[in-house]
């Protein structure tokens, strides 16, 4: 789970609606429709309007792209203590990983307005540049430099105000000394905002809350990201009176919500719902019938009371639309899960519960009994075996294309070749700390010290010189990171872009064969440089080891031959593989 | 008819148009690419214009127009090559956009607002697009004198009122680069 982010567009789990360190924020604004005075010349080309189409395209213009994502904790860390859960963030990518960053740009529709602004500004005398150059200018600010740009002349003060106007847009990063006021007043520029995002370095309160709700009265989504100094100081009351005041209000994410405390959330148009950081919730209710995707993190702190059965229970009876559902607890157990399944969520199709240790195979045959069409399911944490891997593959195999189930100690790898085996849809597949002893420090020895293996214990002995065959057409991102006990891995995925093999320690050079040719990335930090060096090897090699027919390999020093299992001898592929020899793409060996 | 050192003339065979600058200058260019100038292609679209007429530019200038030919012709060339494949389609981005980046590069705050005057006037929309961003990345972390100098701007704002307008956003002005 834990994986090295590179800046590509292609992530594991792209976290879309992370706003950019530092960058500012980005506006978005579309053209004020409607408002055209007889003016003879264009307002932004000068030539007579008579007889000409102008052309501004009012896209967005973002100044950071959203692939630079907040780094996560290095993935040594988070090998040596497997017990202790990994931070919460990054689950939440199980979830996101539908919404796919394809276009930076937000993909807002481009316009072909005759924009007429207005005053004959566009007199090439006098300001020198048209308004309409202004414009494309100017939007292209982050709000910050829109704000300086108004305090330049009059002129620009004008076009900034328009700007603000048509902005529905707004990502505002609010920084340290920043009060409430000051983020009210740029609000107010622009009562048009549709969709707000905040990312707080000071503290937040309900007087934000209240300032928002004043002065967007379109609001449809709203987001509120903290960074690591500031608090959010909301209360439940205080966030039920504001779901509940905007009528149109259809998503909304806040992190940071240690200080809810319990809610009562009252809304017929809240679709998507995301906290973070929860604890200790008394009553929960949720009253939000057309709520469709929920995520709810609870901070790993002790002695969390939260009743988590009761509210998945009153999640489940009163919003029966519900598709995707992430919960991430320590106190996931059977009997939540028994909750949720006892709703019957006919649309469920994401389910995701991490976490919880106390989450069994039992809980798997009743999810699969409840919920057989799902098409992600995460159960990361959990103490399930090889047989609830069974009993998945048993009932899904014609609609789950993600399965997640990094950190779950009862695995093995017969159980993933199972998976992999028998679930066609599979695109993405999360292994991570599994294949390995989580109490073991030390690297495995080699075979050579044959003592020192007799100290094994025989429970022990299924994690360590593992191997693992798979073969699979759609397997695009495959994650095995921490899977110290690996020793061989074969690869012969024909779609796979991503490969996750971080710590991966005792993974032998000699017994590492991909047969991927659309491999993107391989994130290789903390393996042996030999390993490494393999691994540059034979992505580089532009197609050869597919063209290589041969069933045995014959290695450098001619004494030992690698048995290569009998699927690489029949080089057939699928009939939906392109026809077309496409160059194949650089593929990079991410190390650190 | 004079052609610019920097402009050599076109293919044989091919159809051109011919464009003049403000100072009298004509450029001869391939059909393909002047169409790229809007402004030149709503020209003749115009009841059925020939082909032969010389187009007046009136308001851009020699230089500004050779580097907006030169710009335009390997953007033609670049959207030639790529097609459906998605490989080649990226590689044609990149280099567009290595393109863009050089040609901002080198100029001069005067050039790229000439270039800007230019690209607007000649209803190049790709080309007004990536100026603007250059134009706006080198006045964003600017001081409001220093924007005021670059567009050369006079302040007609009361003290009071520029007073007021600091003191609203004084955040906005962190962070601000020395001129």
């Amino acid at each position: 789970m834990q994986h090295r982010r590179h800046q590509s567009q292609s992530h594991v789990f792209p976290r879309r609606l992370t706003t950019p360190g530092g960058a500012g924020a980005i506006i978005v604004s579309e053209p004020k429709r409607g408002k055209k005075r007889g003016s003879y010349t264009c307002g932004r080309c000068g030539l007579p309007k008579k007889g000409h189409s102008c052309y501004v395209s009012i896209t967005t213009d973002t100044n950071s792209p959203i692939t630079s994502t907040p780094t996560h904790a290095p993935d040594s860390s988070v090998a040596v203590s497997a017990t202790r859960p990994p931070p919460t963030r990054h689950f939440r990518r199980a979830l996101s990983f539908d919404e796919d960053v394809g276009d930076v740009n937000g993909g807002f529709p481009e316009d072909e307005d005759d924009l007429d602004l207005g005053d004959p500004v566009a007199d090439p005398e006098s300001g020198r540049f048209p308004a309409g150059c202004l414009w494309e200018i100017l939007r292209r600010l982050p709000p910050a430099g829109l704000l300086a740009a108004a305090s330049v002349c009059k002129g620009w003060r004008e076009t900034a105000k328009r700007l603000w106007r048509a902005a529905e847009e707004l990502r505002l990063r609010v920084p340290a000394r920043a009060q409430v006021g000051l983020v009210g007043s740029v609000l107010q520029k622009c009562p048009g905002i549709v969709r707000l995002s905040l990312r707080m370095e000071s503290d937040v309160d309900a007087t934000m809350l209240a300032c928002i709700a004043f002065s967007c009265p379109n609001l449809e989504s709203m987001e509120i990201l903290k960074s690591d100094t500031a608090i959010n100081r909301i209360t439940g009351d205080e966030l039920g009176r504001f779901v509940v005041d905007k009528r149109c209000l259809k998503s909304l994410k806040m992190e940071g919500c240690s200080n809810l405390g319990g809610f009562v959330l009252c809304s017929s148009s809240l679709s998507t719902l995301w906290l973070s950081d929860l604890y200790s919730l008394s009553k929960t209710v949720f009253n939000c019938p057309n709520l469709n995707e929920i995520s709810l993190e609870f901070s790993c702190q002790e002695n969390d009371s939260t009743d988590l059965a009761t509210m998945v229970d009153g999640l489940g009876r009163n919003c029966p639309r519900l598709q995707n559902i992430h919960i991430a607890s320590v106190r996931l157990s059977h009997s939540v899960v028994l909750a949720l399944t006892a709703a019957q969520l006919r649309w469920l199709r994401m389910l995701s519960l991490v976490l919880g240790s106390e989450i069994t195979d039992a809980s798997v045959a009743a999810i699969a009994s409840s919920n057989p069409n799902l098409e992600l399911l995460d159960l990361s944490g959990s103490s399930i075996s090889d047989s609830g891997i069974g009993m998945i593959c048993n009932v899904f195999p014609e609609t789950l294309s993600r399965l997640l189930l990094a950190l779950c100690p009862n695995i093995t790898s017969s159980g993933i070749q199972f998976a992999t085996a028998q679930l066609p849809l599979l695109e993405l597949m999360d292994c991570g700390m599994t294949i390995c002893d989580p109490n073991s420090q030390n690297p495995i020895p080699d075979e050579s010290s044959d003592s020192e293996l007799k100290h094994f214990s025989n429970t022990k002995l299924h994690l360590i010189h593992q191997k693992l065959i798979i073969k699979h057409n759609r397997l695009k991102k495959l994650s095995l990171w921490g899977c110290s006990g690996l020793d061989a891995l074969y690869l012969n995925c024909p779609a796979l872009n991503d490969l996750n093999l971080n710590s991966c320690k005792n993974l032998h050079p000699e017994r590492l064969l991909l047969q991927c040719p659309t491999l993107e990335s391989v994130h290789a930090s903390g393996c042996q440089e030999l390993l490494i060096g393999t691994i540059e090897h034979q992505v580089s090699d532009d197609f050869s080891a597919m063209e290589n027919l041969l069933p045995c390999k014959r290695l450098a020093d001619g004494s030992k031959r690698v048995r290569v299992p009998h699927f690489l001898s029949a080089q057939s592929y699928d009939d939906d593989k392109k026809q077309r020899r496409v160059e194949r793409r650089q593929c990079n060996v991410l190390v650190n | 008819m004079a052609n610019n050192g920097e402009n050599p003339s076109p293919d044989v065979g091919g159809k051109t148009v011919k464009l003049k600058a403000d100072d009298g200058e004509i450029f001869e260019v391939e059909e393909a690419v002047a169409m790229e100038l809007q402004t030149v292609k709503s020209f003749f679209d115009d009841d059925g214009v020939s082909y032969d007429t010389v187009v007046p530019l009136l308001n851009v200038s020699s230089t500004a127009l050779a580097k907006v030919i030169q710009y335009c012709r390997r953007a033609v060339e670049l959207r030639a090559k790529s097609g459906d494949d998605e490989g080649a389609n990226e590689k044609a981005r990149e280099e567009r956009e290595g393109l863009e980046a050089e040609l901002v590069r080198e100029e001069s705050d005067e050039g790229i607002k000439e270039l800007i005057l230019a690209a607007n006037y000649l209803n190049i929309k790709d080309m007004l697009s990536f100026l603007c961003r250059a134009v706006g990345d080198r006045i964003k972390n600017k001081s409001v004198e220093y924007v005021r100098r670059f567009f050369v701007l006079e302040n007609d704002f009361s003290p009071e009122e520029e007073e007021r307008t600091r003191n609203e956003v004084a955040w906005a002005f962190e962070g601000v680069d020395a001129d």
